[in-house]
């Protein structure tokens, strides 16, 4: 199975019983699907469990499969896995919710000390919002998907996305504002221009 | 939303981070340095979130398909077979009481044949039944009668009158027409719904045998393990 397949394609060929055609899939998504789960659950050990269990629900459910967008299909069912884990870390406080680790891949050239430390920061960042709004930055901002595909995978209208999106940025910006390195490095990495950071410093100063 | 010296909200500026703003609120982000400001931070902050690098894999997810399908569903009629079978039981139950009932209360005297000749029979086929009812004169012949009876019987009005008061007093021998044809209509509709319910009930019972006992038996499936 080749990368030019379309996954309607291999979707088709699976249902007839190609299994490397299913695999070829698997291999296709496993990173999207793992990240996002990472991201959501804060823990890569729940993580992979979720990510198996969901090409397996996925492979099993195959038949039941009438989309034509498998990315968004076998995403959303990992992440009504990882909800069904958070509830239960809800019920079962004696199962801690940690962070996300940061660990990146080896074959990912070595980062800047400053953007270490940005990703931290975003990732610290991220942790603290709601699970419903975590989800959709972790799709949108994250991942790249469009309103339209997070709006499937969550199962909500492309409103309540674009809603929660807004609310979860605004909680981001003030994590990062409330830590001035987080700033600083946000302009070290050329991502805020110096005005505008001068600009953040004022107002910073105006409230103090 | 007013625009102008009214700053766009956070929550605005958040969404225009990603979206091209239209004419009025880029005009006003021209314009307004604060706001323009709070808008370049959302930029970099989505520009930020875009470049956070995927977690590395712990491993390959890929599996064997053939080592899962034991896990695959196990069909419908393995999964409610225990309510299959209840239902089949009861259906059972209630098709012998019914059955009992219809040969209790239906009795061999009361077959339909029967009761759709009493049916087809109208008030008009009753009259020679109720002709043949003796006149007094007829009830009288070769008696000794009355002698007002006997002047009654030598007029021939005062017959014919004496004949109607006569034929109008004396009871029929059985229902009038209309009331007998209410009545078997009726039991025409009890019937119906018996011998109804008699059939469902015998092909809900078939099926749920076949269903729940008989293909459990013949098409046990391998493993009815759900997923976790």
């Amino acid at each position: 199975m080749g990368t030019s397949d379309t996954d309607a394609s291999l979707v088709a060929a699976a249902r007839s019983g190609d299994q490397a055609a299913f695999a070829a899939l698997v291999q296709r998504y496993q990173g999207l699907v793992f990240a996002v789960c990472v991201r959501l659950l804060g823990d890569r050990d729940a993580a992979e469990d979720i990510v198996q269990e969901a090409f397996i629900r996925a492979y099993l459910s195959l038949d039941r499969f009438r989309g034509t967008n498998f990315r968004s299909w076998v995403l959303r069912i990992a992440h009504n896995a990882a909800l069904d884990h958070l509830r239960a870390a809800r019920r079962h406080p004696h199962l801690p919710l940690e962070r996300a680790p940061e660990q990146r891949s080896q074959s990912e050239p070595a980062l800047q000390v400053e953007q270490h430390g940005l990703i931290a920061a975003l990732e610290t960042a991220l942790a603290a919002l709601p699970p419903e709004q975590r989800a959709v930055v972790v799709l949108v901002d994250v991942e790249g998907l469009a309103y339209e595909e997070a709006a499937e995978v969550l199962g909500i209208p492309v409103g309540t996305v674009k809603s929660r999106l807004a609310r979860a940025r605004v909680r981001l910006r003030a994590s990062l504002e409330a830590d001035p390195r987080a700033r600083e490095l946000l302009v070290l990495t050329g991502r805020l221009p110096h005005d505008v950071e001068s600009a953040g410093h004022e107002r910073a100063s105006d409230a103090e | 939303m007013t625009l102008g010296t009214d700053h766009l909200s956070d929550e605005q500026l958040a969404l225009l981070a990603t979206e091209v703003p239209e004419p009025p609120l880029a005009a006003h982000l021209e314009s307004c340095p604060d706001c323009r400001a709070r808008w370049q931070e959302y930029q970099a902050l989505v520009s930020a979130l875009r470049t956070l690098p995927r977690p590395a894999l712990p491993r390959d997810f890929v599996f064997d398909p053939q080592s899962v399908v034991r896990l695959r569903s196990a069909p419908w009629w393995w999964r409610y077979r225990f309510p299959i079978r209840v239902a089949t039981l009861l259906a059972a139950t209630f098709l012998v009481l019914l059955v009992t009932s219809a040969l209790v209360l239906v009795p061999p005297s009361t077959q339909p044949n029967e009761r759709v000749t009493g049916v087809a029979r109208s008030p008009a086929a009753a009259v020679p039944t109720m002709h043949a009812t003796p006149t007094l004169a007829e009830a009288g012949a070769g008696e000794e009668v009355a002698p007002a009876v006997q002047a009654l019987a030598a007029s021939p009005a005062a017959a014919t009158e004496g004949t109607t008061t006569a034929q109008t007093t004396v009871p029929p021998s059985s229902l009038p027409p209309e009331e007998h044809e209410t009545s078997l209509r009726l039991g025409a509709a009890g019937r119906f719904v018996l011998y109804g319910a008699i059939a469902v009930l015998t092909i809900v019972t078939v099926l749920g045998l076949v269903i729940g006992f008989l293909l459990p038996l013949v098409r046990r499936p391998q493993q009815s393990t759900h997923l976790p």
